[in-house]
């Protein structure tokens, strides 16, 4: 009698959790997992989508989605970027059938460039729900706490505003950054206690931008991005700038160098003016910093104001291979992408992939607006590029540009000068990388 | 006849034994089928495709992983060769800091146990947290080491040691930071030195030996199964080392790839873009016959230093 009895307990204990697992009423769950800063964020939205069609949508966050789908478990809606999503293909339905047969869904309404990035070989694996793109990002008040001098030096009359504006030049950049750089000592025991600028020295970010607008590519075209075209005469001015912005004496340095940038010198420190590029996902931690800031678009090479050069990307969702509820998945992506979804991202703190943006954003609510410069926002997005489409380009920029650019960045034992003999070594290794990948 | 009946009491005696080794080592047996055994033998069919994370259908590549490896991949071959000068000096430097402090600790002094708890306090705070504590110390304008050294007039103030900013100097002192993390060793230490019968000095005072030949001619030989044991274990630890690492290098090597220890190399490839988890596997086996390789030079070794037989009488 014992026997039967402490069996069926075994079985009732190993049961409990299973059941519990299980939905209970039958309803359907659509499943989406999302990045740990994203938590709660969404939940207005799913509720939204639950009311109208019934379909619960269950979020967890901080899930590593590789290993999700490493061991089979991944959600139906799948987190992607048009930067990963060349790799992430074999894990995503393709959409574009879906897309076709839909009525109320048009890929045109997406900005191009995104779309473009996430489709391949005609396929589109995901939609965007926000972008990312470049912009200069400023401090109002230290702007206004070094206004007299930024007029001198900009040539401003007291009525023009000392803030960065639409037709800055890097040489207008520079002046600012040099007047907002604040120091004690005398050269050249100089010791820095503000910056102009800040410096991404281990992201690509900043630098390539600088590249682009100069003219340069990292890869050279036509060659199927395969070999590197760094050490151009673009490329070597891009980075002279790059690196006399914090190498540079005084006069002419305005970012922190390697050494500085390691005590604490950041825009979200408060003790830095600009950042050219950066993330509008740091948007909420400048805003609960209470950091006054705005953006504007960024300055452009003296000889070329309509460079185009600034980086454009996107966050975006697609669909499991292994979804059982495609359909489902698909309303809600709809939902998303389209324009309440949109519209509800930027109450969300971040801003949709859908071309009349701006419009949806002066539709609503003057104290729902943000007061950052939208215009500028959307005038940086026109002029931005999406980054090369290669599988293996974050990895030769992180493990062979960045580590190599880094030694231009600071003084002492290890350290580069020459912009040219390293932008020389970053092309040999880059095109030996890929000769060795694909066969030269 | 007597053959018969050996062999039912034998098939008895193994049915009954059987039964226990089955109850007391099944669910370690399991465990180590589930846990062990099957990630080995799926890393290994792992290692010879092109899988990443993302595939659901790699292909079958052969020893391709492994032969780019060893002939083509400049970064397997320098993280290789950090995470061996990591594991040696820093090995090194472990085993000599635990056995001395241990020695210190296994002194009779008032409050010892007090004195035993703080110094192991340290080795419970996770090293992420380590790491980072060590990062403001180590700051070559703000740091507190520098500031030190400045004011004890060691070090020219223009021109102060980078420690993890340069490239040249940042795995020296991620070894000299992890020559801390003697905490496990050091107690290894002073429970073999709490074995050694302390008559056995007060013989050698007698006979007027010097406390350098009592820690030669006692010491070291009664503890150097132990030793033996912390070689391994810090040989080990050096090679995997990864959490320090991964602090001081920002998840990537950094900088210039000069914190890249192998540990790292391996995650970032399989966890980064572009997610290559066959070719993370194909070096893990690698790194798995060095370090294989590592522990029998050790085994070979242990013969000269290792007294096995002991017999205190």
């Amino acid at each position: 009698m014992k026997r039967p009895l402490l069996l069926l307990s075994l079985i009732s204990i190993l049961t409990l959790p299973v059941l519990a697992a299980c939905d209970n009423n039958g309803d359907k769950t659509l499943r989406i997992a999302l990045d740990i800063e994203d938590e709660g964020r969404y939940d207005e939205l799913f509720a939204i989508f639950t009311e109208r069609t019934g379909i619960a949508v269950s979020a967890t966050y901080g899930q590593d989605i590789g290993k999700l789908i490493g061991t089979k478990d991944e959600p139906d809606i799948i987190k992607t970027s048009t930067v990963v999503v060349t790799s992430m293909t074999p894990s995503l339905l393709d959409l574009t059938t879906l897309i076709n047969e839909d009525e109320e869904i048009d890929t045109d309404n997406y900005i191009d460039s995104l779309m473009d990035a996430l489709t391949i070989d005609g396929k589109v694996y995901a939609l965007p729900t926000s972008l990312n793109t470049s912009l200069l990002y400023y401090n109002k008040a230290l702007f206004d706490a070094s206004a007299d001098d930024l007029r001198d030096v900009l040539g401003l009359t007291q009525s023009e505003s000392v803030y960065p504006q639409a037709d800055w030049t890097y040489d207008d950049y520079q002046a600012a950054g040099v007047v907002l750089s604040k120091f004690t000592g005398e050269t050249p025991n100089v010791t820095y206690t503000s910056f102009g600028a800040e410096a991404q020295l281990n992201w690509w970010g900043e630098w390539l931008v600088y590249v682009q607008q100069m003219g340069g590519t990292f890869y050279a075209p036509d060659s199927n991005n395969r070999v590197c075209a760094i050490n151009s005469p673009e490329g070597i001015a891009a980075t002279q700038f790059f690196r006399d912005k914090s190498m540079g004496g005084v006069g002419t340095k305005f970012a922190p160098d390697a050494i500085e940038s390691a005590s604490s010198y950041s825009f979200l420190g408060g003790n830095v003016a600009m950042i050219f590029g950066g993330h509008m996902g740091d948007w909420f931690s400048y805003d609960a910093l209470g950091i006054d800031w705005d953006i504007q678009v960024l300055p452009k090479p003296v000889d070329r104001p309509s460079a185009k050069g600034g980086e454009i990307s996107a966050d975006a969702f697609g669909i499991s291979v292994r979804s059982k509820q495609v359909s489902e998945a698909f309303s809600f992506l709809k939902m998303w992408t389209g324009s309440e979804g949109a519209t509800k991202m930027y109450e969300f703190g971040k801003v949709g992939a859908l071309k009349n943006m701006q419009d949806l954003i002066e539709a609503l609510p003057e104290e729902q607006q943000k007061d950052i410069n939208t215009d500028a926002l959307f005038d940086a997005i026109e002029e931005a590029v999406t980054l090369p489409r290669e599988r293996d380009f974050s990895k030769v920029m992180r493990e062979i540009v960045m580590a190599e650019l880094y030694k231009l960045m600071y003084t002492g034992r290890g350290s580069e000068t020459d912009v040219t003999i390293v932008l020389n070594r970053i092309k040999t290794q880059v095109d030996q990388y890929y000769a060795t990948l694909y066969g030269s | 006849m007597a053959s018969k009946a050996m062999h039912l009491s034998f098939k008895k005696n193994f049915h009954r034994n059987y039964k226990y080794f089955l109850m007391f080592g099944g669910i370690a047996i399991l465990g180590f089928g589930l846990f062990y055994l099957y990630p080995i033998i799926r890393t290994f069919v792992l290692s010879l495709t092109d899988k990443t994370i993302f595939d659901t259908d790699p292909n079958y590549v052969g020893w391709a992983n492994y032969l780019y490896a060893l002939k083509s991949d400049p970064l397997f071959a320098k993280s290789i060769q950090q995470s061996l000068v990591f594991a040696l000096i820093s090995g090194a430097l472990v085993l000599v800091t635990s056995l001395v402090l241990a020695m210190l600790l296994n002194s009779r002094v008032k409050f010892i146990g007090v004195f035993r708890t703080i110094y192991f306090l340290p080795f419970i705070i996770p090293s992420f947290a380590v790491g980072a504590v060590y990062k403001n110390l180590f700051n070559p304008t703000t740091g507190l080491i520098n500031n030190l050294l400045t004011a004890l007039n060691l070090i020219d103030i223009n021109n102060p040691p980078l420690w993890y900013i340069s490239p040249d100097s940042a795995l020296m002192t991620m070894i000299v930071i992890s020559s801390f993390g003697f905490g496990v060793k050091m107690l290894v230490f002073l429970a073999a030195l709490q074995g050694i019968p302390s008559e056995l000095y007060e013989v050698a005072e007698i006979e007027g030996a010097s406390k350098t030949q009592q820690f030669f001619k006692i010491t070291l030989p009664l503890i150097s199964p132990m030793l033996f044991f912390n070689v391994i274990l810090i040989t080990i630890d050096g090679l995997r080392a990864f959490s320090l690492a991964f602090v001081m290098g920002n998840g990537q090597g950094w900088p210039s790839n000069s914190t890249l220890l192998f540990p790292i190399y391996m995650f970032m490839t399989a966890f980064n873009m572009p997610f290559r988890l066959g070719y993370a596997a194909a070096m893990a086996y690698i790194f798995f016959l060095i370090i294989l390789a590592l522990t029998g030079i050790h085994f070979l070794m242990s013969k000269f230093y290792v007294q096995k037989d002991i017999t205190i009488s």
